[in-house]
């Protein structure tokens, strides 16, 4: 993997048929790639058109990953099979985020359609909020990203709605232990087309019994989620595309612990969690006749809700937003093209609050009833700018040259900060087949949140700041493969860090420097893989007068190993375009254990009946490695209207108990292992019309 | 659990606090590797009780601790008492009370009397003033001191701290009092002879008692209304289990008492001793505690 800089054409997300039906000149375009497996997303290069923003380093079709064994198509499992990308607990991370290339998971940025969500999956990881199958593609930037992207100072993942069909009608209906729910797509007339998308979860139905019987909880309101997706898409000609795409989440849950939880009797009572946001975009996408220029706007609005109650305590939001982004790209000559744009956000702020402040990187937190408990309200209007134009010059064939500058700024009330951020990247083809990539960077993110509460944290605050350096070379292979290697330093500053009298001030440090290394064959005569190596060493500096130390989720070494391949028995049906025939997939993964804190016993706290932790050095120990296997096969029976798929999906195939923490006994006198989950086959029977 | 974080989403914080709370809570219903907390199985400092448990800057106040030791045969000790006047924001253990900046009381017992105007003037002498320290406008309700105590023997070290909140003037809100433990009731039946006998083999059901009139009424800072203490028993022994770590003075929705307990002893040898510690907190610094020996008899 290498800086994303650019690649030689460009890519364009409309179907070759749907082309066709709006009008477009056959000549126009080229055919699909030769034995193109994928039956509803073809990635179709068309001839004459201008590049989209920034090419991604890697995109990742989702027929080609959503039946990667263990991962179960979900989009941060499927991320963390990437070169640069850091494994996760395998209780996930509280919800959202990646690790990339030694970044933490708040700083980088995970889109849907170019704008951000607050939330990635349902209850902290349990399942994506997104249904998988109206996805189109996942656009991986682990670095060195252009200036089309800002509001990060790690990495980018975009992932990309599917377009709506206007040829067939497809859907299935499902029903597991987890939700149950449909997916529906198909044509309105000639030039539209929809699809629709819904689950509710169903582990309401007999997780309480569980719950209640082994903890003696009284579960007031079992665990409940569900999401939607909804999007209409008008093609009234070859030159615009209109789509509307509504999608939202809703988690909730509620217990009621009448014993107390901890030796303070304040941690006990009702302990509920309600989470729900609705998002609107409309979506504009327009290429004129000469195809020279392309225009991308976006409008978002929508609203967040979050309450959360423990005990006596509780944390209650309400935040409005509206969003406006767009996107112009124009070839100017051979030579000269131009990508400019600006993206514009509103948040209301609305929220009352009597709660500890979180914990952050490389802290270990104090027993909450030592912690400071902040009461308060806040009612604030927030505003975030973005504006770039970066320039893509060719001055002879094997050479390109991406020079962008972006500005990046927010105002919270009174408060504010703004950047400015130059970037280049360059891309020099050596010999035929042969790339050598290099790009520097600057990129700067405002403050998380609740870092910038002023009724929480600190107002005051700067945005963080990163320097960013890439040099890669990528070598085509034949059979659809390709060799790249990628070496990268990060220098990171301003970060914020616990102060005991500002409460967050900007005085951290960090630098990142690793080693990536891919092998990847792109899906074709039904086969494709990839394998990922990644040596990193990612460390922080929190105050001038101290060492470095390690970052929480510094891996030392990288393994993944990913494989597919389709072994069809018989022709495709031309009505739902499946064919019979088995799948089978694997996956491998290898990986140094996360650093950890070693705790080294503990102060009786006489008033709480609790032990407070001393803790060591921060991050001086680590886990032993983490390996795991995962097999998938699949098999499906292609009948003319219909077909009917069933599968068998083992994780941890060879039962590995991974290592996923410590655990202490009361008095921090003893540990443990905190162990993963064992194998966990599943099996799965799905209909498709 | 490898618990991290990532604060850049509105929830996903909070999402971890909530959860590792519920996996706090999950924890009560699953096995753990070590043993129980409840169990005395080497020495351990189980309470401090200071008396009163607020005080002025003119009283003298008497600190006890209760140390267990479950061998008959209690090893020799050296205890370091300590006051000191520390910021308990997000505190980890490594609180350095007995430390260099501590006003230690000079006994090797494990009871001490504090004559906080001896401290006060100790402080004085130092050049600190404890006008300024104890007035801080920031301050919007009762400061508290600190103390430490260390125990070490052959093999043992012991440390904790304990909270004493200061009383500034006459205006300050009443002074708390310690709760007090009345006794106990062992499947209904109240034990009266210094040593009980105990039937292993079975699970007991135990009632604690206390006085009610000890269970007082006060106004939370933070609310308009006067409201009852929370009483927190916690509970201790050198065999068996018990069903809780912890039970409070409340009734559940069924009406069943949430005070009461019940002590496993399936596992236990037929005969031996065995000793019960009871130790009662009131949410607001306030202690007292019960000791019960038994005699082990097959049922």
């Amino acid at each position: 993997m290498s800086s994303d800089t650019p690649k030689a054409f460009a890519k364009s997300n409309v179907h070759a048929a749907d082309l066709e039906e709006a009008g477009k000149p056959k000549d126009k375009t080229v055919p699909p790639k030769e034995n193109q497996d994928d039956r509803q997303v073809e990635e179709i290069v068309v001839e004459g058109q201008v590049p989209n923003r920034e090419a991604p380093d890697t995109v990742l079709q989702m027929e080609e990953v959503k039946k990667i064994p263990g991962t179960q198509g979900d989009i941060l499992k499927i991320v963390e099979s990437l070169p640069g990308v850091a494994r996760l607990s395998g209780f996930g991370s509280g919800g959202s985020g990646v690790v990339i290339r030694g970044a933490s998971p708040e700083d980088s940025q995970i889109l849907i359609d170019d704008h951000p969500v607050p939330l990635l999956y349902h209850f902290g990881g349990l399942k994506s909020i997104l249904n998988s199958d109206m996805l189109q593609q996942i656009d991986f930037i682990p670095g060195g990203f252009d200036a089309g992207f800002g509001k990060a100072i790690g990495g980018v993942v975009n992932v990309q709605t599917l377009p709506c069909s206007h040829r067939q009608w497809d859907g299935y209906v499902e029903t597991s232990l987890l939700d149950a729910g449909f997916f529906i797509q198909g044509p309105i007339g000639d030039q539209a087309g929809f699809f629709a998308s819904a689950r509710r979860s169903t582990i309401d139905f007999w997780l309480p019994s569980i719950i209640e019987g082994e903890s003696g909880l009284d579960m007031t309101v079992a665990p409940v989620y569900y999401d939607y997706q909804l999007k209409l898409e008008f093609n009234p000609d070859y030159r615009n595309r209109l789509s509307i795409l509504a999608f939202g989440s809703s988690d909730a849950l509620e217990l009621l612990s009448q014993k107390p939880v901890t030796g303070d009797a304040a941690f006990r009572g009702e302990f509920g969690m309600q989470l729900q946001f609705n998002r609107l975009y409309l979506q504009w996408l327009h290429t004129p006749d000469s195809g020279d220029w392309q225009l991308k706007t976006s409008l978002v609005g929508g609203y967040d809700r979050g309450r959360f109650d423990v005990g006596k305590f509780f944390f209650h939001s309400f935040v409005p937003s509206l969003a406006a982004r767009s996107d112009l790209s124009w070839s100017l000559s051979e030579i000269l093209e131009i990508n400019t744009g600006v993206n514009l956000v509103y948040m209301g702020v609305d929220l009352t609050h009597e709660m500890v402040r979180p914990p952050k990187e490389g802290h270990i937190p104090g027993k909450l009833h030592t912690m400071e408990i902040v009461k308060g309200s806040e009612s604030q209007h927030t505003y975030q700018g973005g504006l770039y134009i970066s320039t893509r010059i060719i001055p002879v064939d094997s050479i390109q040259i991406l020079a962008g500058l972006r500005f990046d700024g927010y105002a919270y009330g009174q408060y504010g900060d703004w950047a400015v951020m130059p970037r280049l990247n360059t891309q020099i083809e050596l010999r035929p087949k042969t790339l050598l990539k290099a790009g520097i960077g600057w990129y700067h993110q405002a403050p998380s949140e609740d870092e910038l509460l002023e009724s929480f944290g600190n107002p005051n605050l700067s945005m963080e700041r990163a320097i960013h350096y890439t040099i890669g070379i990528e070598q085509k292979m034949p059979f659809s493969s390709s060799l790249e290697v990628t070496y990268f330093y990060k220098t990171l500053d301003r970060l914020v860090v616990p102060d005991p009298t500002m409460v967050y001030r900007n005085g951290a440090i960090g630098r990142v420097a690793g080693l990536e290394f891919l092998a990847r064959r792109e899906l074709n005569h039904g086969f494709f893989g990839w394998m990922a190596y990644t040596l990193m060493r990612s460390q922080r500096k929190d105050a001038p007068d101290q060492t470095w130390r390690l970052f929480d989720f510094d891996q030392t070494h990288i393994l993944t190993l990913v494989a597919g391949a389709r072994l069809p028995t018989s022709e495709r049906m031309p009505v739902h375009g499946l064919h019979s025939g088995w799948e089978f997939g694997l996956r491998f993964q290898l990986v140094s254990g996360n650093p950890i804190t070693p705790i080294q016993g503990g102060i009786f706290d006489a008033d709480y009946d609790t032990y407070l932790p001393i803790p060591g050095p921060i991050n001086r120990e680590r886990l032993p490695t983490y390996h795991r296997l995962d097999i998938r096969v699949d098999y499906t029976w292609a009948f003319t209207s219909w077909a009917l798929s069933a599968f068998v999906d083992l994780q941890n195939t060879y039962n590995f108990r991974a290592i996923e923490g410590i655990e202490y006994n009361y008095d921090y006198t003893e540990r443990a292992y905190f162990r993963g989950l064992p194998i966990l086959p599943a099996l799965g029977l799905r209909g498709s019309f | 659990m490898d618990k991290r974080v990532n604060p850049r989403s509105r929830w996903s914080w909070i999402v971890f606090i909530f959860f590792n709370l519920l996996g706090s809570i999950w924890q009560f219903g699953c096995d753990s590797p070590f043993p129980p907390a409840t169990l005395v199985d080497r020495p351990r400092l189980l309470a401090v009780r200071a008396v009163p448990p607020d005080a002025t800057l003119s009283d003298t106040v008497r600190l006890e601790a209760l140390v267990a030791f479950p061998e008959e045969k209690v090893p020799k000790f050296d205890i370091t008492w300590a006051v000191c006047f520390f910021e308990f924001d997000n505190a980890a253990g490594d609180i350095p009370c007995p430390g260099p900046d501590s006003y230690e009381l000079g006994a090797n017992q494990l009871h001490v009397e504090l004559p906080l105007t001896e401290w006060v003037q100790w402080l004085k002498d130092k050049g600190i003033d404890i006008d300024s320290l104890l007035k801080q406008p920031e301050i919007d309700k009762l400061p508290w001191i600190l103390i430490g105590f260390k125990l070490e023997a052959e093999g043992v070290s012991l440390r904790s701290v304990k909270r004493i909140k200061l009383r500034l003037n006459d205006e300050s809100p009443p002074a708390n009092r310690n709760p007090i433990i009345s006794g106990i009731t062992i499947n209904e039946k109240s034990p009266t002879e210094p040593i009980h006998t105990i039937r292993t083999n079975q699970t007991h059901n135990i009632h604690p008692i206390y006085a009610e009139d000890s269970r007082e009424l006060y106004q939370p800072e933070d609310l308009e209304e006067p409201r009852q203490e929370d009483h927190l028993f916690s509970w201790f022994s050198t065999c068996g289990s018990f069903s809780d770590r912890r039970t409070i003075v409340d009734v559940d929705k069924e009406g069943n008492l949430l005070q009461n307990n019940r002590w496993k002893l399936e596992l236990e040898p037929s005969s031996g001793n065995c000793t019960l510690w009871l130790v009662l907190r009131d949410g607001r610094y306030g202690v007292d505690w019960k000791t019960y020996h038994f005699n082990l008899e097959s049922s």
